[in-house]
């Protein structure tokens, strides 16, 4: 058997930074908490020795408060790892060691990995890692992850750490008599029938807390059903009372022990009178957060990266375009002299390949750009910053100020930010950040967004980059806009409740490391974007043709269905062939722009891949401005494509709230495409 | 020494908490991040809108609501 180590520590503190390094696999890292959710599996190899890494996601204690917190309470206390390593950020250790405690007090080979070294020596906070070792009773090892420093003896020690060749005696933490008393009498029990030989667990059963029995009965069954156990713990409960200690009370002293015992090992360990980098934070947050400069820098933020990538795609776009013409003509030639069907070449090449081609072309260049300056900002701990200027609106629409964290990861693809709701605590702020996070546009509808101000709303004009940038920025402020009215309606209406409290963390400002970004983001994002194209462009391809082709009576399927939609969907300022490209998109929002452009071009698919013809191309059949807005807005809210409606259902368990995202962004895009189209009609 | 609540602390003061009366989960949260009895606290700076403030907690800075700071109470020499 591998031995498994599992990775814990405090979110944010770089704990898939330095999986990364050690596994050589690719965790998505970013400079905010809750960028880990649920575990990440990996293994290295040390000469012939091997080791299994479960990365835990980030939590402040194994309470657990969050959907997050339960996976890390769950692992380390029930499925026996066999040694662990906490990670902690040498600039905030007081913080972490509180958590680390926790989890030394259940793995018996618990050490410690002390990470950005390199960042608290720049600080001025010195640490003493053999005092700190010595203080805890634990081994402790400083690294530097993101330069790759200290992992080598990190790797080093953590096989000593399995073989049990490291002096770990954990000096425990010291409770209350009372407290004392009752864990020493339940603690066999729990340990001869259960294997569970931990303070920790023994603790939260005679408190009785509710979420960890829970997480323990779904284990081992009801613990009524053990008579011997529910008197052990009846007697604990008593012990613990005589001692003047309620259950009430107990989880407060229990936790004031361990954060008073931090803060004695941080004493000798570690010494930050010279600490200077809160106060260079508070002059960058003066600005970034300031009551004057906060929001209108925020803007500005967004519209340069808007700016940039538009005047930054069109290139690219272009170049990418005729490479796949000129590579169309040998496709081609090869079909013809393998003498394939005219039918396959037809779907093929007016099909698959064309629609690949679109993909490709229009989609990758703005997010090869878009992606590295996002991925940057989040580096730099900027997106806490943005939640922290956004909260007092999401406290008034009634949700939780990380929701802006969420339409952030939403930002990237919608999937994730749906699962990344869970960083919420509250179950009901939870489901409104999940029902609106659609509302964000994601990977495959972004580039579209650029590509209608583009093709309907910019072109021809003098600083078109710059008025795109600006109508870009507008359409994520209607993006916010929105998300805060419907969360507002949600929690008036479905979702009735009060915002619940929480604690949001400010990490310190990192000088982000810009290769490895842009390496990072293109590797990770833009080549997952190119596989999700290339995968969806077949299927679709032979759809769209298919449905271009095939007749029922005189007309193609596409014409047919457009024809009979067209007056429902001309209400709303498109027309049956923009509606049936959305319906067709529904598997991944990439081919919707392409699907209507080949409605449109009547199947026999011309020259689709440049932005000029295809623009063209829609005002040829009476497509204008009117339109291109409504199409616009009806990208922004229309539905979740399949795979996040998927997540969703996944992560709610729940048939009602899965079709209530569907149904919610719909109405919104619906309504506010009919407000927009009526005004025009009464206005222009 | 006077005391009051975490959220009528001005920008640039220190206290000290000498009292929580959080309730639920909440509670729970602010003793993971150390937020006892005793733990010194320094109010950083407020958002654009004056909630939630940026208090620096053993280390960390943490954003609180204005009603969930209100239930913690602090001391401070005026």
């Amino acid at each position: 058997m591998t031995p498994v180590i599992a990775l814990a520590g405090n979110p944010n503190v770089g704990k898939s930074t330095v999986f990364n390094a050690l596994t050589g696999l690719h965790q998505h890292t970013g400079n905010w908490s809750g960028k880990t959710v649920g575990t990440a599996e990996g293994r290295f190899r040390r000469g012939k020795k091997e080791i299994r890494l479960v990365d835990l996601p980030g939590a402040y204690s194994l309470t657990a408060d969050s959907a997050e917190e339960e996976v890390a309470r769950d692992f380390l206390c029930f499925e026996h790892p066999d040694a662990a390593v906490v990670i902690c950020d040498a600039c905030c250790l007081e913080r972490n060691l509180i958590f680390a405690i926790q989890v030394a007090q259940i793995i018996p080979k618990t050490m410690l990995c002390v990470n950005m070294m390199d960042e608290a020596r720049h600080r001025g906070i010195k640490i003493d890692l053999d005092a700190l070792s010595k203080e805890t009773g634990i081994p402790a090892v400083g690294v530097s992850a993101a330069r790759y420093e200290g992992l080598d003896e990190l790797e080093e020690n953590m096989i000593k750490l399995v073989e049990g060749r490291l002096h770990t005696v954990f000096i425990p933490v010291r409770y209350p008599k009372a407290i004392e008393n009752a864990t020493e009498s339940l603690a066999p029990v729990l340990a001869r029938k259960y294997g569970i030989k931990a303070v920790f667990p023994v603790i939260k059963l005679i408190e009785s807390e509710h979420g960890f029995v829970s997480a323990f009965e779904r284990r081992f069954g009801e613990i009524a059903s053990d008579p011997e156990l529910t008197g052990a713990i009846g007697k604990a409960a008593r012990i613990m009372r005589d001692g003047g200690i309620t259950k009430k009370n107990v989880s407060d002293r229990v936790a004031a022990c361990a954060v008073l015992r931090a803060e004695e090992i941080c004493l000798s360990a570690v010494d930050a009178s010279e600490q200077k980098a809160v106060r260079r934070d508070g002059k960058i947050d003066s600005v970034l957060t300031g009551g004057i400069w906060g929001i209108p820098v925020m803007l500005l933020l967004f519209a340069g990266i808007f700016w940039i990538t538009v005047s930054g795609a069109n290139y690219p776009s272009q170049w990418i375009a005729s490479g796949f013409a000129i590579a169309e003509e040998w496709l081609c030639k090869g079909l013809s002299a393998i003498n394939a069907p005219p039918v396959l070449a037809d779907i093929i090449v007016n099909g698959v390949w064309r629609v690949l081609s679109w993909v490709v072309s229009v989609m990758l260049p703005p997010m090869a750009i878009f992606f590295p300056l996002f991925t940057l900002l989040e580096d730099l701990g900027y997106l806490p910053r943005v939640a922290f200027n956004l909260d007092r609106s999401f406290k008034a629409a009634g949700a939780c100020g990380k929701q802006a964290l969420t339409m952030c990861m939403g930002l990237g693809c919608g999937a994730v930010g749906v699962t990344g709701a869970r960083i919420i605590d509250s179950p009901r702020e939870r489901l409104i950040a999940i029902i609106t996070n659609c509302f964000v546009p994601c990977n495959g509808r972004f580039p579209a967004i650029i590509a209608i101000v583009s093709m309907f709303l910019t072109s021809g004009s003098r600083f078109s980059s710059l008025i795109s940038a600006l109508i870009m920025t507008g359409a994520i402020s209607l993006s916010v806009l929105m998300t805060l009215v419907v969360s507002r309606i949600l929690s008036k209406t479905v979702l009735k409740g009060v915002p619940a409290g929480f604690t949001l963390e400010l990490p310190p400002y990192r000088i982000p490391r810009i290769g490895k970004v842009i390496l990072r983001s293109v590797l990770d994002r833009t080549l997952v974007v190119l596989g999700r194209a290339v995968v969806v462009a077949l299927p679709a391809g032979i759809i769209i043709w298919a449905c271009s082709n095939i007749n029922i009576g005189q007309e193609t399927v596409l014409k047919t269905v457009a024809t009979a939609i067209d007056p429902f969907a001309r209400l709303f300022g498109m027309d049956g062939n923009v509606l049936f490209g959305f319906i067709l998109a529904l598997p991944a929002n990439e081919i919707a722009l392409p699907i209507m452009a080949m409605g449109y071009s009547g199947g026999a698919l011309a020259e689709i891949s440049s932005l000029e013809t295809t623009a063209a191309l829609f005002y040829a059949n009476g497509f204008g401005t009117v339109n291109a807005i409504c199409t616009l807005v009806f990208i922004l809210f229309h539905w979740p494509c399949a795979t996040t409606i998927l997540t969703i259902w996944k992560e709610t368990k729940s048939i009602k709230w899965t079709v209530l995202s569907v149904i919610v962004p719909l109405l919104t895009g619906l309504s506010l495409c009919f407000f927009i189209n009526i005004a025009s009609k009464l206005f222009i | 020494m006077r005391q009051f609540p975490l959220c009528d602390m001005k920008t640039g003061t220190y206290a000290r908490v000498v009292r929580l009366d959080t309730k639920g989960d909440l509670r729970r949260r602010f003793m993971d991040i150390g937020l006892v009895e005793g733990t010194p606290v320094e109010c950083l700076r407020k958002s654009p809108a004056g909630d939630p403030k940026a208090y620096l907690i053993r280390g960390a800075v943490i954003a609180i609501r204005k009603e969930d700071a209100a239930t913690v109470m602090v001391e401070a020499d005026l």
